[in-house]
């Protein structure tokens, strides 16, 4: 449980803001938002600062593959000990 | 807005003593606890050269000898060296003072004592007595002031220009981060940004945001500030917000409820919560791409004295 509270999905278009996002951020696999951009939800223009932030660097380009970005994020995250 | 998760969380203002003490170590001891044999097992067990299908760049990190136990010491790679140096610090950071002492911090703090206990409760003897800690609480607070080899790359823009969409989205996240409100200043946003530099020895951000809190104190304040913030004449609920800051920036898979409870019990809000952990990551970010792009201070930034 976050030590914050977040806005459930289904409560996202009755904010103007986060409605506006929601595209941006669901995942589409599973047409949910993940925690780690719903944490944001209290501050609509911090989770599109960091939304664009993270697909600019994530976005795989020929020279640097998704597959290495994703490799180096997990490597990170183990050394942060991160478990999200 | 619109309706909000429940969560049993402590906003705003939900004395410690109210929580179920027994749910609150549940949620707090496996995150320190499972974190190292996962950190530790892949680095051992899944070269990086097979995962990537890159071939080897040398024979020392060459998967067809990842079994040689012969392998000379002296052909280790700076790679292997890196690895090894970050696996010795993970284990160094493992008995980091910060979360004893904020995890016993939080658990005494509570909204009914708060006031009273402002004027008792020393923060600054945070990490100060290297006997209990047992780490040396030099390498955590009184570290020089510039130390960095980014003192002779590029000029941060500069370097970003090369790839305009981050540059623009670096920009929009530092805009969204940094701007103060009334309860989360920009000159705490700004003081956090100096203390992550000083943690992570990123000279240009330390450069930077000296000249920035210029704008609301003196360059002898900002010197004591920067050489030891627990000593500086901050009130506590500044010394808590550095606190967490720098249990964020060191040893960020250590965090718990108890570090964000003792945010709350000096006054900050859940909105405030989520923006100083922003304003951290920020900055925790924010250095990390001047110091591994090797961005130099800029001449007009130090009136053209030598950094």
């Amino acid at each position: 449980m976050a030590h914050i509270a977040t806005v459930p999905d289904e409560d996202w278009s009755d904010d103007a803001a986060l409605a506006e996002l929601y595209g941006q951020v669901v995942d589409p696999t599973y047409g949910r938002v993940d925690n780690i951009m719903s944490i944001h939800s209290l501050n609509p223009r911090g989770l599109a600062a960091h939304q664009g932030l993270y697909s600019s660097a994530m976005a795989g380009t020929a020279s640097l593959r998704k597959v290495e970005r994703e490799l180096i994020a997990l490597v990170v995250s183990l050394e942060n000990h991160c478990h999200y | 807005m619109s309706a909000t998760d429940t969560h049993d969380g402590f906003w705003p203002n939900v004395a410690a003593s109210s929580r179920p003490a027994a749910a609150i170590e549940a949620r707090a001891q496996p995150i320190a606890l499972e974190a190292e044999p996962i950190a530790a097992e892949p680095v051992a067990t899944e070269p990086v050269p097979i995962a990537l299908g890159e071939p080897a760049a040398s024979p020392a990190i060459d998967a067809s000898s990842a079994d040689d136990a012969t392998v000379d010491a002296a052909a280790v790679t700076p790679l292997e060296a890196a690895v090894v140096a970050a696996d010795e610090r993970a284990e160094a950071q493992a008995v980091a003072p910060a979360t004893d002492v904020i995890t016993d911090l939080a658990a005494e703090l509570d909204e009914d004592q708060r006031v009273a206990m402002e004027d008792v409760i020393d923060l600054g003897d945070f990490g100060a007595d290297p006997i209990e800690t047992g780490v040396d609480t030099a390498q955590l607070h009184h570290l020089p002031i510039v130390e960095s080899a980014s003192l002779g790359g590029g000029n941060l823009d500069a370097v970003r220009a090369a790839h305009p969409r981050t540059l623009a989205a670096h920009r929009e996240l530092e805009a969204a981060v940094m701007t103060g409100t009334d309860s989360f200043s920009e000159f705490d946003r700004t003081l956090i940004g100096l203390i992550v530099a000083i943690e992570n020895r990123s000279g240009y951000w330390q450069v930077h945001l000296r000249r920035r809190l210029e704008r609301w104190t003196t360059v002898e304040e900002i010197n004591a500030l920067a050489q030891d913030w627990t000593k500086a004449g901050l009130a506590v609920r500044e010394r808590a917000m550095l606190a967490f800051a720098v249990k964020l920036t060191l040893v960020p898979g250590q965090m718990n409820e108890q570090d964000a409870q003792l945010l709350n019990s000096v006054g900050f809000d859940e909105l405030d919560l989520l923006e100083i952990v922003d304003v951290i990551a920020y900055w925790g970010f924010a250095t990390r791409v001047a110091e591994g792009l090797g961005v130099f201070v800029e001449p007009w930034m130090t009136d053209g004295e030598p950094v």
